[in-house]
């Protein structure tokens, strides 16, 4: 696997901080730097509103309280209910300012993730399980953004610290370095909890994780387990899991505990060392009550955030890990249909007799399981070729290569007389238009699923391809038009129905060649008819492949190819592989037999 | 008064630990307590600073603050590690009842209830409502003592100075409300544009195939980028109200210690209180400004609280409708597994998926069902293994009607391999264990897990896997091929020896040659045991006893093979118009052999 997030989403977690994950997630950041420059430059009115508060409060008592001068002290509160207005509106646009800054990077971050993923081949989605990078593109992102807030107050609170310090030290050196005496207790306490901590978050993380998926896993396969009668088993170790998760919490708590009561008890203390420390020296030059009272007010402000760094840590902690986790999956390469071969772009097409051609083609999902083993077959322009096979003899695998959705380990494949390495992706997929068996509706209108990679299409157009295919007919019955909703995957319309429609949808995309899995299933023998119908529609004036599982398509087509064990067999006209008497015969001959 | 019967509410499993919630609260009491000694100890050093021998009584007052912060310490960390411990608990014990609660539930709750949003329940509303319990009873009880001691102890310092005070506070309350309710709804818009965000994903992520197919990744990128749009926007909205409530409300109590600084300042400066008092008065205030911030974010976590609550009351509440007969139950070792269906009609939304149907499998019998997607063979199959509801006196097992019986008696009896092999991501020798009882040794569980593997054809994949049987299937391990997946269901299935095996179209993508092979070893397996198999395979339908053709929820057509082509109905057509691949396959086995 080419990616860590891939394979083991929990495996790297609790580094609270790394400059290489926050250098990536700048590179989001950096777009909206002067909302950042915005929001840095109110910080320094936000942080100066507050910490001149209890400054005013040391004027009021020395100078105006003490003095016992009444108009003076309402003068300094009249300041004061100032600077509290101020600091009301400095935070909510520091908060908004910040915000912006913050939703906007994360919807970059969204839609770069989208385009990114949409980009991958094939194969990455065969191996990457939906929920998964539903996950990433949602909660992880929405995780992101609450570290964002988190770091941002980090940021307040640092400087709302540096500035305490530094009022401190100009008020008076030796009372602040009596109040921080406490500090190496309070650096021990706060590495200490840290510490603990960051092991029980980690340990909740691989938990939780462990929970949700197995719980998932059981929803999604819960008609086994009752099947099997195993519903006791099941709750058993769900619950291994469940209290395992408790007791690393119950950890987590203790340590999360100790920390905010011994911050706040560390405060305490240094109020009383600076209340003892003042006792001995009032009345001595420049200490007085109103400095103490200020002093006070300093330390509660400067306790608060370190007590409430616990709380920010967690969330830290869990963004570190989503980042990871999205960093990873920006970091998984693994380009669709990676770019034109430029020295194969230059080669002049070859001839124009075969629309398609495929020339000894080896293919493999997974090593070591060939489904193709030098598969070779022509598709000349304008003809109709049904290709027949067995159940994993790589019928399917062909139409997959021809849309270059995988590449082939080995051999060329033509389209238009060109190797589809040397054609862009997006070209050649407007020439060839596949219809598979399961049609994929998107939850929409009908027209806006005819529309589907075609923008410019007009409403007249949708309409006669609807027309054309016997869907209006279908849709008018229903007392609909192509403006009908259609439902989450398509679900409020019949499978027939849905059939119906992506003939439309190919119809109106008008391509150069047809690449058609026909429907296994039989459905309603009333729409069966139409689809027949639609079907010979779509494929009028076409270069046509289809995959035949009706003894009516191969009949109707030009020529057929029999595939077996990944190789085209036979492939000529019906009466000549009639005549020849190989596979195909004896396949005609086993239905005569039967009817 | 708390019976059994009584309904459960959002405090009931938090209820079963009021001696830690009252061992708890009582610490708090205690911590707050402490809390407002200090204040008084404060207005003491306030008052000694200003009298005449402050190094006399201050070192006494700062010892006794020293003491007040320790145990204020101890007794914080003794409650909170038993309130959040005990949330913790009770998140647990909802997390288990939930989780075995689900396991009850059959199909019919889980068509209403996708996979993701029960899973959503699980997770982030126990996660809300655990919130509730913890946080949310440490605020409850901290807030209203902090402010009726608080407010008792201004009182008793001076009753105007108190009145003056809290002038504030009602507009908190009134504040709080308004907040809450913008909060609450704009909390709403943000989910509800998440939940557009991740459906659109979804889809996409699903349908990727078509994408790419049709190029229409520019097109898709643009709807994403409107939802990522505006579900920045919808946050933006949010965000105007959080931006707004915390300033506000922390300069609302702000405003509470200005008013004291005037009003306190003149009083003091008229004598009426002293300095100390005035210091004291606006610690008390001081004490109440985190509370008062906290009421806003309280208030949403209670609201958002009891609304997950009632989510999860609603899991809770769901009754299975399939449930245990009251026996007795049929003893296993001498069952012969014959079953009777009579005149089984089963509607879903006003549609019989099942229409009047009638069948017999004679013990030992091999039963072929046939028709088309969504003709009713699957529904029939669940029915026989009460998957799904069905109406007394339908369907019995030698004689019985299998209502009667206990879900586990009957489930027993029958080995199923769905359709989907479903496979949960551990080895695959637990996979197939996961089919029999617990109660073998080690030994025998191992043997016997190696004889289903080889009765199902594995025992050649499994050699080529690095680890042989306890090679690591699904997300966190090897891909399996769809045809390895389905064999490894079908081991489950023959695993525990069941009287009766169903095999619904469970060899589906399993190619030809092995299909072949594993119904001739599982012959072996079945001699003397009924089997039911679903297929489109001719050639596997045509080796049954009798072959039923389902059509329309009917059996329309009974008989062996050769009864039913000549008597040329439904069975024939299907015969002649589909090309078997199976069909196909053994004539290409018998070209290649002859060749």
């Amino acid at each position: 696997m080419s990616s860590p997030s891939a394979m083991a989403p929990e495996r790297t977690l609790g580094k609270a901080y790394d400059t290489r994950l926050m250098r990536r997630l700048w590179t989001f950041v950096r777009p909206h730097w002067k909302l950042l420059v915005a929001a840095l430059s109110i910080l320094p009115l936000t942080v100066g509103f507050e910490v001149a508060q209890p400054y005013l409060l040391k004027i009021a008592i020395d100078d105006h309280i003490a003095t016992r001068h009444l108009p003076g002290l309402g003068n300094i509160v009249a300041i004061y209910l100032g600077l509290v207005v101020l600091q009301a509106l400095g935070s909510y646009a520091q908060i908004y300012v910040l915000q912006l800054l913050g939703q906007r990077s994360m919807h970059d971050l969204r839609n770069t993730t989208y385009r990114h993923v949409i980009g991958q081949r094939a194969g990455f989605f065969d191996r990457m399980p939906v929920g998964r990078l539903l996950t990433r593109m949602t909660n992880d992102v929405a995780n992101l953004n609450e570290m964002f807030s988190i770091l941002v107050t980090l940021v307040h609170d640092m400087a709302k610290l540096v500035t305490i310090v530094v009022i401190m030290v100009v008020l008076n050196v030796k009372l602040t370095l009596m109040t921080f005496i406490t500090l190496p207790l309070l650096f021990a306490v706060v590495e200490y909890s840290r510490r603990l901590m960051r092991h029980s978050f980690r340990e909740i993380r691989v938990k939780l994780a462990a929970m949700n998926s197995y719980l998932q896993e059981h929803l999604s396969g819960l008609k086994v387990v009752q099947m099997f009668g195993r519903e006791a088993r099941a709750s058993r170790h769900y619950d291994e899991i469940n209290a395992a998760h408790r007791d690393a919490y119950l950890s987590a708590i203790r340590a999360d505990a100790s920390m905010y009561a011994l911050v706040e008890a560390i405060g305490v203390i240094s109020v009383a060392t600076i209340a003892w420390f003042a006792g001995n020296r009032i009345g001595h030059g420049v200490l007085t009550v109103g400095l103490v009272v200020a002093f006070i007010e300093y330390i509660n402000k400067f306790f608060i955030p370190v007590r409430d760094l616990s709380a920010k840590y967690t969330v830290m902690q869990s963004a570190m890990a989503a980042t990871e986790r999205i960093v990873g999956l920006l970091d998984t390469h693994e380009p669709d249909a990676p770019t034109r071969h430029e020295a194969l772009a230059a080669v002049a097409p070859s001839g124009d007799k075969n629309a398609v051609e495929l020339c000894d083609v080896h293919f493999a999902y997974r090593p070591g399981e060939q489904v193709l083993n030098g598969a070779s077959l022509e598709v000349p322009r304008g003809s109709t070729v049904a290709v027949v096979g067995a159940t994993g003899s790589g019928k399917s695998t062909i139409i997959k290569l021809i849309a270059r959705l995988y590449e082939p380990q080995q051999g060329i494949i033509r389209v238009g007389g060109r190797d589809v390495r040397g054609v862009d992706a997006e070209t050649l997929r407007r020439q060839i238009t596949v219809v598979t068996q399961d049609v994929f509706l998107f939850a929409g209108t009908v027209a806006d699923n005819v529309r589907l990679g075609t923008d410019g299409l007009s409403d007249a157009a949708i309409d006669d391809a609807l027309d054309r295919v016997g869907m209006t007919e279908v849709l008018a019955r229903r007392g609909e038009t192509a403006r009908a909703e259609v439902a989450e995957q398509g679900k409020n319309f019949s499978a027939g129905e849905r059939q119906l429609i992506a003939f439309a949808r190919a119809l109106a995309r008008d391509p150069e060649i047809l690449v058609l899995d026909e429907a296994t299933a039989h459905v309603d023998p009333e729409i069966e008819d139409k689809i027949e119908r639609g079907l010979a529609a779509l494929m009028t004036g076409r270069t046509t492949l289809v995959i035949a599982h009706r003894l009516s398509t191969i009949r109707h087509a030009d020529s057929i190819a029999v595939m077996a064990h990944g190789r085209v067999a036979e492939h000529g006209s019906r009466q000549v592989l009639m005549d020849r008497g190989g596979l195909y015969a004896r396949l005609e001959r086993t239905f005569a037999r039967a009817g | 008064m708390a019976s059994a019967l009584k309904p459960k509410t959002a405090w009931t499993h938090i209820a079963r630990y009021w001696p830690m919630l009252v061992f708890g609260g009582v610490m708090l009491v205690v911590t707050n307590g402490l809390a407002l000694v200090v204040p008084w100890l404060l207005g003491r050093v306030i008052n000694a600073l200003q009298g005449t021998d402050p190094a006399a009584e201050i070192p006494l007052l700062a010892v006794l603050m020293i003491a007040a912060a320790l145990g204020q310490a101890l007794s914080r960390i003794a409650s909170r590690v038993s309130l959040f411990n005990a949330a913790r608990k009770a998140e647990y014990d909802l997390r288990s009842e939930l989780f075995s609660h689900l396991l009850t539930l059959d199909g019919e709750y889980f068509r209403h209830h996708p996979t993701g949003d029960v899973m959503s329940r699980l997770t982030n509303d126990v996660q809300t409502v655990r919130a509730l319990w913890g946080p949310g009873i440490l605020n409850l009880v901290n807030t209203s003592f902090l402010f009726v001691a608080a407010a008792v102890l201004m009182v008793g310092i001076d009753l105007e100075l108190t009145l003056w005070a809290i002038i504030p506070y009602p507009s908190v309350v009134i504040l709080g409300r308004v907040f809450g309710r913008r909060l609450y709804h704009r909390s709403r818009a943000v989910q509800d544009q998440l939940g557009h965000l991740s459906a659109s994903l979804q889809e996409d992520l699903t349908g990727i195939g078509v994408i790419k197919a049709y190029t229409a990744e520019r097109q898709r990128r643009g709807v994403f980028r409107r939802l990522s749009e505006r579900l920045l926007d919808a946050n933006m909205e949010l965000t105007k109200v959080r931006g707004q409530l915390i300033p506000v409300l922390g300069s609302l109590a702000s405003v509470g210690l200005v008013i004291v600084l005037w009003v306190g300042g003149k009083k003091v400066i008229n004598k009426e209180i002293d300095l100390g008092q005035m210091i004291q008065f606006s610690a008390y205030l001081g004490l109440l400004v985190w509370p008062t911030m906290a009421l806003g974010w309280m208030l949403s976590l209670v609201q958002r609280g009891l609304a997950s609550w009632h989510r999860i009351e609603q899991v809770l509440a769901a009754k299975p409708t399939i449930v245990s007969g009251p026996g007795p139950d049929l003893d296993l070792e001498k069952a012969r597994g014959d079953l009777e269906v009579r005149d089984l009609t089963i509607a879903i939304n006003d549609r019989n998926i099942l229409d009047g149907v009638t069948l017999r499998c004679a013990p030992g019998t091999m039963t072929a069902l046939v028709g088309r997607t969504g003709s009713g063979k699957s529904t029939l199959v669940e029915a026989l293994c009460r998957l799904i509801d069905i109406p007394d006196g339908t369907v019995f097992i030698d004689g019985r009607d299998v209502n009667e019986l206990s879900l586990q008696n009957l489930r027993g009896a029958i080995g199923y391999a769905p359709q989907e092999a479903f496979l949960f991501s551990t080895t695959i020798a637990e996979n197939i264990k996961f089919g029999f009882p617990d109660k073998y040794a080690n030994g025998e569980s191992h043997e016997r897990m190696g004889w289903a593997a080889d009765a199902a054809g594995l025992g050649r994949d499994l050699s080529a896997l690095p680890d042989a049987a306890d090679t690591v299937v699904g997300e966190r391990g090897i891909t399996l091929s769809g045809g390895q997946r389905q064999r490894v269901a079908l081991a489950r299935a023959i695993s525990a020896e069941p009287r009766v095996l169903i095999l619904d179209d469970s060899l589906s993508s399993v190619d030809a040659e092995t299909e072949r092979d594993i119904l001739a070893r599982l012959t072996e397996v079945m001699r003397g045991r009924t089997s039911i198999l679903i297929s489109h395979r001719v050639a596997v339908v045509r080796r049954a006893d009798q072959i039923a053709v389902m059509d329309q929820g009917r059996i329309v057509e009974v008989g062996t093979h050769d009864e039913l082509l000549a008597a040329g109905g439904v069975y024939e057509e299907l015969y002649r118009t589909q090309i078997d691949s199976q069909v196909l396959a053994t004539e290409m086995a018998t070209a290649e052999a002859e060749s």
